[in-house]
C-alpha cells in the first residue's frame, strides 16, 4: 500500500503539482535570462528537472522512513545540522554569492546547508520535547540552545530569511508542546526585539528597510528590487499577460526563477492564477497541521507541526515579500522556486509527513 | 486558531495582492511601461516667430539623428561600410565602434530626409533615427539681435529665443519600441508612435518694412562712417511696442560662430537695451523738461551764454566757445547751448533733479520683454557736487542704455506718460488660442500734457530751425534732438571717440513714432549728431511715411542759397555770415584763430534746410 491514508495521496499530489508549476514558471522566468547568459533557454528548467527526480525517491524515502528513527537519531541529526551549516564557512567548501556564504559547492552539486538543517532541528527539537512532556524552564534549555546555535549560524551567513522562518517554527513549536500562553508571548517578544536588533546592527537592512518604506526614493538602487517586483505584480491583473508572456523577466526582475518567481507568475497568470497557487500551499499547510493535530503521539505531532511550520513560514515570508508587505529578503518559495537542494528537501519533508499515521474519527470512535 | 491566523495572513497577501493589481495597477504599469520601452524622441516643433503682420521671420526644419545599436545590428561590417559611403565616415573607426560594447553609437546630426530614405531603402537592421528640429532664419542676418538663437538642441540662447523659451518650446513626442532591460528590442515587438506638439508661435510688434528701412539706414551709415558700429530703435510713442530695432554689425543667425564665444556675443548682443552710454546732448530733451515742468524755466526766460560757465572755480565750455549771446530758453534748446542746461540744471537742484531722473526712469529697467537688459548709471546723490550736476545738465557725468533714453524722451513728447516698452505683440498656441498679448503698459505719469505740449513744440521747432535740420523732409513734421557725446575708455575721455546721436519723433505735432538712432565711433570727417546721425533720422521718416500711405503735405519749394565761403575769417565772423545766410552750423574750435575747414564747399547751391560745419 503506497499510503495509510488519504492524506498520504494529499501530499504527494500538492507537493507534485507545486513541484510542476515551478518547472513550469522557471521556463518562462528564465528562459531570456538563460538564453543571453547561458546561450540555453533551458539551464534551469534541466536543473530544477534533475532535482524534480531526485527529489520525487527523496519523497518515497521520507515515506516510508519510521518516524521513531528520526526520533532515535536526533542527536546525531542536530549534530550532523550544525556541522553543515559550519561546513560553509571552511574556505574551499563554502561559496559566497551576493555578499552571502551560504552554499556548499561539492564540485558537482551546490547546496545551501540551511535548506537541511532547518529540518534537522525541528526534528530534534520534536524528539527531545516529546520525552519530556512538562514544558518547564530546564527542559526547554537545551532545545533553545540549539536553536540559538542553528540561527547564530545562519544569521552570520547571513541569511536572515530563514532565521527568521526557524526562529518562528521553534516558537510555534513551543506553543504546541503547551507552554504556557503567559511565557509563549514572552518569548514572542523577545524574538521580535530579537529581529528588530539584527536589523539595526547590519547597516545593508537598515537601507533596505527604508528602501522598502518608500522604494521610489533610489529606484535604481536599494528599491529597485521592490519596484520591480510591484511592476510585475501590477500588471497582472485579473487574468495576468498570459503565460510566457512577463516583461519583466526580460531582465528587469532580478532572481525571477528563484526568489522572485511568485511576481512573474502573479504578471503572467493574474489575481487568479496567484489564488490558484496560494490555495494549493494553503491546503498543503492546512493538511500538515491536520496530520499534526490527529498524531498518534506527541513525537508525530510536534515533527509534524514543526515541519508544517517550516514550510508555512516560508511560504508566507516569500509572498509577503514578493508582494512588498515586507522588505526584501531572500527566501525561495518552496517547492516552486528554482534551486536544487531547496526542491530535495522540501520534497522529503513532504515525503515524511505524508508518511505519518493519523488517527481517523473512525478510529477515535472505537 | 493556528489554521484561521494561517489563513489570515494568507488573506494579508491576498490583499496586497488586490491592492497592486487594481488599486495601483494603472499608476505601476505606467511607470512600468518607461522601462520596457525603448524610446526614441521626436522632438516637439519649435514654434515660429512672426512680424506684426505674420511674415515669418524664424520657422523650423525637420533633420534627422542617425543612430546605430550594435546589438540589433545582424552584419555589423556591411552596416559600416553603407554608413561610411554615406555619410563619408572612416569605415574602421564605426566597425570599432560597432564592437566596443556601447548599447549605441550615434553615426551623424542633422541628417536631411533624402538620406534618411536611402537608409530605409537599404534594409539595413540596427539603424535608428531620431527626429530632431533645426532652426531657420528666413531672413538670416535680420533683427538678428532682436530674435536672438537657440543652441543646438533647439532651447533658446538669446534674444525672443530665450525668453520666449517656454513659449516657443514645442512638446516631444517619441517612438516607443518594446525592448529588454539594456535596450534589446525583442521579438515581435509592438512600437507605438507617440507625437510631438508644435510650441506656441511668437508675433512680434516689429514691423518688417520699417525694419527693413531702419535696417538699411543703420547699414548704409555704418559704411559711410566707418562707424564702428551703428544702432537704432523706434517705439510706438503712444504705446511703447518696438517697430524696428536695428543693428550694424549683425550676425547670420543661420550660420552662428558658436565657437567662438566672443564674437558672437559682440555680434548678437542687443547694445540698445543692454549696454549704457553717456547720452550727450539728447539728454537735453529731459533737461529741458525738467526746467519747464518745475516752473524754474518759462520758454521766455532769458539766457546769457559767454561760452563757458565758471562752476566752484571750473571753467565748463558750451560747445560754442564764442558763446551764443543773450537768448531765450526756445532759442537755447535749438542750439543745444551747454550754460542753459547748466542753469537749469543748479537751478532745480540736486534733488529735485534726481527725482525727475527717477521719475523718468533713466536708472531703472525699463521692463522691456527682451533679456539681458541693463539699466542707468548716476552718481550717488549725496556725492553729487555742482560739477556734476551741471555737466548733467547736458548729458555728461550719467550712462543709460538706450531704451532707456528713448523711452524717457517718448514720455516727454507723448503727453507725459511714461511707458512700458515691449517686442511681443501676441503669442498663439498651435490650435490659434491666445495665450499672451503685449499690452500698452503706463509705468507713470511723468510731466503734464501742457509741458509735453510745449516740448514738442520746441522739438520740431529744433529740426526746423537749430542743430536738427538735417533730419527735415518735406511735407512732415519732425521733432527731435541732437546729441554727440565722447566716449569714456576706463574711467577717461578717449580722444576721437565719439557717440553722435538722434532723437527724433514724428509727426512732430502729434508723435506716432520715436526714435533714436546711435552711431558708435564714427571715424573720418564729422562726428556731429547733427551730421552723423540726423540724415538717416530724416530720410528713414520719409520712407516709412511713405510706407505707410502717409501723404506728405504743404510741401514748399527749397530755398536755396549759394555756400558763403567763411575759410580764413576768425569765428565771430564767419558765425555772423552764417547767420545773415539764415544756416545753422556746428562748430568745432580747434583753438585756431582763424576758420580751416568747412561744409558744404564755399560756390556751391545748397538748401538752406540743412546743418552746415566748420572748425578751425
Amino acid at each position: 500500500m503506497l499510503f495509510k491514508n488519504r492524506s498520504g495521496y494529499h501530499f504527494l499530489l500538492l507537493s507534485v503539482v507545486l513541484s510542476a508549476i515551478g518547472l513550469l514558471f522557471i521556463y518562462s522566468a528564465s528562459r531570456y535570462s538563460a538564453e543571453i547568459n547561458y546561450g540555453d533557454p533551458f539551464f534551469f528548467v534541466k536543473k530544477q528537472a534533475i532535482a524534480f527526480a531526485v527529489g520525487i525517491i527523496f519523497f518515497f524515502l521520507g515515506r516510508f522512513l519510521k518516524p521513531v528513527w528520526l526520533k532515535k537519531a536526533k542527536w546525531i541529526i542536530l549534530i550532523l545540522s550544525i556541522l553543515l551549516l559550519a561546513l560553509v564557512y571552511i574556505p574551499g567548501l563554502g561559496m559566497s554569492s551576493y555578499g552571502a556564504t551560504r552554499w556548499i559547492s561539492l564540485g558537482f552539486v551546490t547546496f545551501q546547508p540551511s535548506e537541511i538543517s532547518k529540518f534537522g532541528l525541528m526534528i530534534f527539537f520534536a524528539g527531545y520535547m516529546s520525552e519530556r512532556p512538562p514544558v518547564t524552564i530546564k527542559n526547554m534549555i537545551v532545545p533553545v540552545l540549539a536553536t540559538i546555535g542553528v540561527c547564530a549560524l545562519v544569521i552570520t551567513e547571513p541569511n536572515m530569511s530563514i532565521t527568521m522562518v526557524v526562529g518562528l517554527s521553534t516558537l510555534l513549536l513551543f506553543y504546541a508542546a503547551g507552554l504556557p500562553k503567559k511565557i509563549f508571548f514572552i518569548l514572542l517578544c523577545i524574538v521580535i526585539a530579537g529581529g528588530v536588533g539584527l536589523i539595526l546592527i547590519e547597516p545593508y537592512r537598515i537601507k533596505r528597510l527604508t528602501a522598502f518604506l518608500n522604494p521610489w526614493e533610489n529606484p535604481k538602487a536599494e528599491g529597485y528590487q521592490l519596484i520591480q517586483s510591484f511592476y510585475a505584480v501590477g500588471s497582472g491583473g485579473l487574468f495576468g499577460k498570459g503565460l510566457f508572456c512577463s516583461r519583466q523577466k526580460l531582465l528587469f526582475l532580478p532572481f525571477a526563477e528563484s526568489d522572485f518567481i511568485f511576481s512573474i507568475i502573479a504578471e503572467e497568470t493574474g489575481l487568479i492564477g496567484s489564488i490558484a497557487v496560494m490555495t494549493v500551499f494553503l491546503i498543503l499547510i492546512i493538511s500538515g497541521f491536520r496530520t499534526a493535530l490527529a498524531s498518534e503521539n506527541r513525537f508525530e505531532m510536534l515533527l509534524a507541526t514543526g515541519l508544517t511550520s517550516v514550510i508555512g513560514f516560508q511560504t508566507l515570508i516569500n509572498l509577503a515579500v514578493v508582494t512588498g508587505c515586507i522588505p526584501p529578503t531572500g527566501v525561495p518559495l518552496p517547492f516552486v522556486s528554482a534551486g536544487g537542494s531547496s526542491l530535495i528537501s522540501f520534497l522529503f519533508v513532504a515525503g515524511i509527513l505524508s508518511g505519518l499515521p493519523v488517527v481517523t474519527k473512525k478510529e477515535l470512535a472505537s | 486558531m493556528l489554521i484561521v491566523l494561517i489563513t489570515f495572513c494568507f488573506a494579508a497577501v491576498f490583499f496586497q495582492i488586490i491592492n497592486l493589481q487594481f488599486v495601483k495597477a494603472e499608476e505601476l504599469q505606467f511607470r512600468a511601461l518607461d522601462q520596457w520601452t525603448r524610446d526614441v524622441p521626436l522632438q516637439g516643433e519649435r514654434g515660429s516667430i512672426y512680424d506684426s503682420a505674420g511674415r515669418l521671420l524664424a520657422g523650423c526644419e525637420t533633420v534627422y539623428t542617425v543612430y546605430v545599436r550594435p546589438n540589433a545590428t545582424s552584419d555589423k561590417n556591411k552596416t559600416a561600410r553603407f554608413l561610411s559611403a554615406l555619410f563619408g565616415i572612416d569605415e574602421n573607426y564605426l566597425k570599432n565602434k560597432f564592437l566596443s560594447g556601447v548599447s549605441e553609437v550615434t553615426i551623424k546630426k542633422n541628417v536631411s530626409k533624402e538620406k534618411i530614405l536611402r537608409i530605409q531603402e537599404s534594409k539595413l537592421d540596427g539603424i535608428y533615427f531620431a527626429q530632431n528640429i533645426k532652426r531657420k532664419y528666413v531672413y538670416s542676418d535680420f533683427l538678428s539681435s532682436v530674435i536672438g538663437f537657440t543652441n543646438i538642441d533647439c532651447r533658446g540662447q538669446a534674444g525672443i529665443e530665450a525668453y520666449y523659451d517656454r513659449y516657443l518650446t514645442g512638446k516631444d513626442g517619441s517612438i516607443l519600441t518594446e525592448a529588454d532591460l539594456v535596450g534589446r528590442e525583442i521579438s515581435d515587438s509592438q512600437t507605438y508612435y507617440l507625437p510631438g506638439e508644435k510650441g506656441c508661435d511668437v508675433y512680434l510688434t516689429i514691423d518688417y518694412g520699417i525694419q527693413n528701412f531702419l535696417q538699411n539706414a543703420v547699414t548704409e551709415a555704418k559704411n559711410t562712417h566707418q562707424a564702428k558700429s551703428v544702432s537704432c530703435i523706434m517705439l510706438n510713442a503712444q504705446t511703447g511696442s518696438i517697430v524696428g530695432l536695428a543693428r550694424s554689425p549683425s550676425v547670420d543667425l543661420n550660420n552662428l560662430p558658436r565657437n567662438d564665444l566672443e564674437t558672437l556675443m559682440y555680434l548678437s548682443k542687443n547694445t540698445l537695451v543692454c549696454d549704457v552710454y553717456e547720452p550727450g546732448s539728447t539728454f537735453k530733451i529731459l533737461t529741458s523738461a525738467i526746467g519747464l515742468e518745475t516752473g524754474v524755466y518759462s520758454e521766455k526766460s532769458a539766457v546769457y551764454c559767454p561760452g563757458y560757465r565758471m562752476i566752484d572755480g571750473q571753467r565748463i565750455k558750451c560747445w560754442k566757445t564764442i558763446g551764443h549771446g543773450q537768448q531765450n530758453f526756445r532759442k537755447g534748446v535749438q542750439n543745444s547751448c551747454n550754460c542753459l542746461f547748466m542753469d537749469i540744471a543748479l537751478k532745480v537742484g540736486t534733488g529735485t533733479m534726481y527725482e525727475y531722473f527717477e521719475k523718468f526712469g533713466v536708472n531703472e529697467k525699463t521692463g522691456v520683454d527682451i533679456s539681458g537688459e541693463g539699466k542707468g548709471l548716476t552718481i550717488a546723490k549725496e556725492k553729487v557736487k555742482n560739477v556734476d550736476l551741471a555737466r548733467m545738465g547736458f548729458g555728461q557725468a550719467i550712462a543709460v542704455t538706450p531704451l532707456e533714453l528713448v523711452t524717457a524722451c517718448c514720455s516727454v513728447v507723448n503727453g507725459g506718460e511714461l511707458l512700458r516698452p515691449y517686442i511681443v505683440d501676441r503669442i498663439v498656441d498651435n490650435c490659434g488660442k491666445e495665450v499672451f498679448k503685449g499690452e500698452r503698459l503706463v509705468r507713470r505719469k511723468v510731466i503734464s500734457e501742457s509741458t509735453s505740449a510745449q516740448m514738442r513744440d520746441i522739438l520740431e521747432s529744433v529740426v526746423t530751425e537749430g542743430g536738427g535740420k538735417n533730419a527735415q523732409v518735406a511735407g512732415y513734421r519732425i521733432g527731435g534732438k541732437t546729441g554727440t557725446a565722447q566716449k569714456y575708455e576706463n574711467g577717461r575721455i578717449a580722444q576721437g571717440k565719439y557717440v553722435s546721436t538722434f532723437v527724433g519723433f514724428a509727426p512732430a505735432d502729434d508723435p506716432k513714432y520715436i526714435m533714436l538712432f546711435i552711431v558708435d565711433e564714427p571715424s573720418g570727417g564729422t562726428y556731429y549728431g547733427s551730421l552723423v546721425a540726423a540724415p538717416y533720422v530724416g530720410r528713414a521718416y520719409a520712407e516709412i511715411f511713405n510706407y505707410l500711405g502717409i501723404p506728405p503735405s504743404d510741401i514748399e519749394p527749397e530755398e536755396t542759397i549759394v555756400m558763403p565761403e567763411v575759410i580764413g575769417l576768425s569765428p565771430v565772423e564767419a558765425d555772423k555770415i552764417m547767420s545773415e545766410a539764415g544756416l545753422y552750423y556746428e562748430y568745432l574750435d580747434k583753438g585756431g584763430s582763424t576758420i580751416t575747414y568747412q561744409i558744404p564747399a564755399p560756390g556751391s547751391e545748397v538748401s538752406k534746410k540743412i546743418t552746415a560745419y566748420m572748425e578751425g
